[in-house]
């Protein structure tokens, strides 16, 4: 409040006796021109209380946390560069975590139920369709349900999933 | 060469008329140079043979011509997965380590291509709208709530990261102007329709209005990945040094700091996206940890 106030007065004080309005008088802080490029538009300040630079700290780091942090992110990104996981490829490989974040972003994915039950049998030049039908049919409800959860198909390319 | 001086429009009683300095006025000039490069990199069209491999950039993955995949894409559908087969993403953890303790969030203001988008937006002469800082925490709920919680919780009911109606990928509106915008033109040649989903639409026009009259809106409210990679600013090897000798209560560092930051306070901190324009007033300057050299910045600290 002080300096505001200082600068009132000042102000008053200069504008009073003429200076303000005198070009290259003792004032360093000209009212800025009328039409204003972008270079001063761009310099121009924000009036904020005045801060004490000497009560400031550097703000200088320290090496080796940052150090520690870096290393331990060079050794986890190159384990995981090199981790195969849990997850299986639909060719019956492990997948690895490469493999698996690529498939998040080409619909790779596969869940149980998404996968199609194979096609009813050709019944061209069956001699009894009815019975290759019925064979089939008790074949499928034989089929036990897949023991995986999820597996990946490395060759998908599904532009974007969601 | 030497700058032209500059008579500047102050209220500070001891401020001089003195010239930006030049490192800082060199690097505000270099910036958008810098951030069309990496643009280059990730919008590589040959580049999707990486997309096994987490960025470090919020930058959606199923744009037609991106490289990398999104970090924080990555996150939510490794979230998701966790009810199924509890995998741990060390590709992306090791990733996001690397670059924050080495550069904190330098990344997001040189080399995002969504913030780069939002800076030119920027530059449109509007009246700016300022944000109050605590705007900033809500960066740390989306992380925490939408790209890792409700990711979880739906995966437990069932549900996969695609078919999650809510999720941060349906959200998201640099998913929506990288992969939505491009399919949904495709889509719309074929005669299909607009592909898009009205909310995602709403969401991207919301964002690109936003940038008018705010500076990087997505960045300082709602990126969690920015807010991620912020945690590390106050350690990271590269960072901002505050040299008193050079101070003189100017106050552009501040009137630079188009995020809002009291950088006259402290600017090694979460709400910095080290764009380095702060550097134009001298007394700021960019500086990397050594071992020797900087070992023990709280000697240098002035009484």
């Amino acid at each position: 409040m002080e300096v505001w106030g200082d600068l009132v007065a000042l102000l008053v004080f200069k504008t009073s006796v003429g200076l303000n309005k005198v070009p290259g008088g003792f004032d360093s802080h000209p009212p800025p021109p009328i039409s204003r490029t972008r270079a001063f538009s761009m310099f121009k300040r924000v009036p904020q209380p005045p801060v004490n630079p000497a009560l400031r700290a550097r703000e200088g780091h320290d090496f080796w946390p940052g150090f520690v942090v870096v290393l331990a992110g060079v050794v986890v990104a190159f384990c995981g560069a090199r981790h195969l996981t849990s997850v299986d490829t639909v060719d019956g490989n492990t997948a690895w975590e490469i493999q698996l974040v690529k498939a998040f972003s080409s619909g790779g994915l596969q869940y149980p139920d998404q996968v199609a039950p194979p096609p009813p049998p050709n019944l061209d030049g069956v001699a009894d369709p009815g019975a290759a039908l019925d064979r089939w049919a008790k074949q499928q409800a034989n089929v036990q349900p897949p023991s995986w959860k999820i597996r990946v198909d490395v060759g998908a390319k599904t532009p974007c999933p969601t | 060469m030497a700058w032209p001086i500059i008579r500047m429009e102050c209220s500070v009683p001891n401020c001089p008329e003195r010239p930006p300095a030049t490192l800082g006025r060199k690097l505000s000039r270099l910036r958008p140079w810098v951030q069309t490069g990496f643009l280059a990199v990730w919008l590589a069209p040959l580049g999707r043979w990486l997309h096994g491999i987490p960025g470090c950039v919020f930058h959606c993955y199923s744009c037609p011509l991106s490289s990398f995949a999104c970090p924080v894409g990555v996150m939510a559908n490794y979230a998701a997965l966790l009810p199924v087969v509890g995998e741990v993403p060390y590709l992306l953890i090791g990733m996001l380590l690397l670059v924050g303790a080495v550069s904190g969030s330098l990344v997001c203001g040189w080399a995002c291509p969504f913030g780069f988008l939002q800076d030119l937006l920027g530059k449109i002469t509007t009246k700016k709208i300022s944000l109050p800082s605590w705007t900033g925490h809500i960066r740390y709920v989306v992380l925490v709530g939408l790209v890792i919680l409700l990711p979880i919780i739906l995966g437990y009911k069932g549900i996969p990261f695609e078919k999650q109606v809510i999720s941060i990928c349906r959200l998201c509106p640099a998913g929506a102007l990288e992969a939505g915008v491009p399919y949904s033109v495709q889509s719309l040649l074929a005669g299909n329709g607009w592909m898009m989903s009205g909310l995602k639409t709403g969401i991207l026009l919301s964002f690109l209005a936003a940038a008018l009259f705010i500076h990087r809106p997505w960045c300082r409210i709602f990126c969690p990945l920015g807010g991620l990679l912020a945690l590390f600013n106050r350690f990271s090897l590269f960072h901002l040094r505050f040299n008193p000798k050079e101070c003189v209560e100017c106050n552009l560092c501040r009137s630079r700091c188009s995020m809002g930051v009291k950088v006259d306070q402290a600017v090694n901190v979460s709400g910095c996206i080290r764009c380095l324009e702060c550097t134009t007033c001298g007394a700021l300057e960019p500086a990397f940890a050594l071992p020797k050299k900087d070992s023990a910045p709280s000697k240098e600290t002035p009484a």
